[in-house]
């Protein structure tokens, strides 16, 4: 199944530091969001595989926005 | 040990002993040689006879054993890459609150953005662990507050006219004293860890890199010691690191801003906003209000006036 690491802060997407197909573990972080001169990191609440990367740097974000898609196990 | 014997040496006038310090310490007098041996290599000027050992001058080095109360807490390395690098590697791995990383010089220091903070020998450069049980929206207070004790100590301590610009960039007359830059991690609803990165041009010359900055030597007019300034600013920042997570930090910050009341511009890479900056909200955001009468929340972008 698919899971979604969404923007935890808005702000502007600092930078994605994962690829298509890499493996990531629980607890990884994924991307960066910078507000305020903070940089912010967005860690994946799953295990799985890199099926897209939806964020680019210099996105403007709002909490909730997509950034990186995952296919996790079912249990995942 | 170290920390001990400099308070020993460092409270007498007169010459102490071998023997005595040894006695005092409880460890052996070859020991204590050894000690006094490293902080010589160490820059410490310490006058050797054979009547004992008497402290003549110390380096303007923030050692951790420099700070009594805190020496479990400071980690000082002369040159790193980035003390921010070793701050998220310490906090991952779970050191204490007001765990300070501090350096004499970085190879890579780090603004924001991936841009460059030039860090040569002669500046203050330091990262603070916070572990504070906060919801992540209350980072710009702590921001905030950070950057308001900060001016607060140049300006009462060291005599320098500084200002911040929003969000966090110390000026003295437009040109740039200290930067900042955070880094956060958050679990659940929860902050885990901010780090709060701070370079002070102190002695160094920056305007050889950047034109429009300056050091506190010129601004104070006086030699500034690196590891006074370490020590008062941590003092006062955890003397009121209560009010940090309210909305006094934001008034704390009013109180010594130059941004508000000024007719600014915002760039970020997709836009540019002008307008009088009126105000900033309860979590540190910059209000614009365009000529239209619209106002702006504003949470990134670099500011000009």
């Amino acid at each position: 199944m698919e899971k979604i690491v969404t923007a935890i802060m808005p702000g502007l997407c600092a930078r994605v530091v994962v690829s298509e197909g890499d493996k990531v573990a629980k607890g990884q972080e994924v991307a960066v969001i910078n507000c305020m001169k903070t940089e912010i990191s967005v860690n994946s609440e799953y295990d799985g595989i890199v099926k897209s990367v939806v964020s680019k740097e210099w996105d403007e974000l709002q909490v909730g926005d997509p950034m990186v898609l995952l296919t996790v196990d079912n249990n995942g | 040990m170290k920390k001990e014997i400099l308070q020993i040496l460092g409270q007498s006038s007169e010459r102490i002993s071998g023997e005595d310090l040894s006695s005092i310490l409880g460890i052996s007098r070859v020991s204590i040689w050894k000690h006094i041996k490293i902080l010589i290599a160490k820059g410490y000027d310490v006058d050797t006879s054979s009547k004992g050992y008497r402290l003549m001058a110390s380096p303007d080095t923030p050692f951790a054993w420099e700070y009594p109360d805190r020496c479990e807490k400071i980690h000082y390395t002369e040159t790193v890459d980035s003390t921010m690098d070793i701050a998220r590697d310490l906090a991952r791995k779970g050191c204490p609150h007001l765990t300070v990383i501090v350096a004499s010089a970085q190879r890579k220091g780090r603004g924001r953005l991936d841009r460059t903070w030039y860090s040569d020998k002669g500046g203050l450069y330091f990262t603070m662990v916070l572990r504070l049980s906060m919801p992540p929206q209350y980072m710009g207070r702590i921001n905030f507050y950070t950057a308001a004790i900060l001016t607060q100590t140049l300006r009462e301590e060291y005599g320098a006219d500084a200002k911040v610009k929003w969000p966090n960039d110390i000026l003295v007359e437009g040109r740039k004293l200290c930067g900042m830059l955070s880094e956060m991690e958050v679990e659940g609803e929860m902050t885990t860890f901010l780090n709060i990165g701070i370079g002070i041009n102190v002695h160094n010359d920056p305007a050889r890199y950047e034109p429009n900055s300056v050091s506190l030597r010129r601004c104070s007019g006086r030699k500034v010691s690196k590891k006074e300034l370490l020590s008062i600013f941590l003092d006062r920042f955890e003397d009121k690191l209560d009010l940090a997570m309210s909305e006094e930090a934001i008034n704390l910050w009013r109180k010594y801003n130059s941004t508000l009341g000024r007719y600014v511009r915002i760039v970020t890479h997709n836009d540019t906003l002008e307008g009088y900056a009126e105000g900033v909200d309860e979590n540190g955001a910059l209000l614009i209000k365009e000529d239209s009468g619209k106002i702006d929340k504003v949470i990134y972008g670099d500011c000009f006036y």
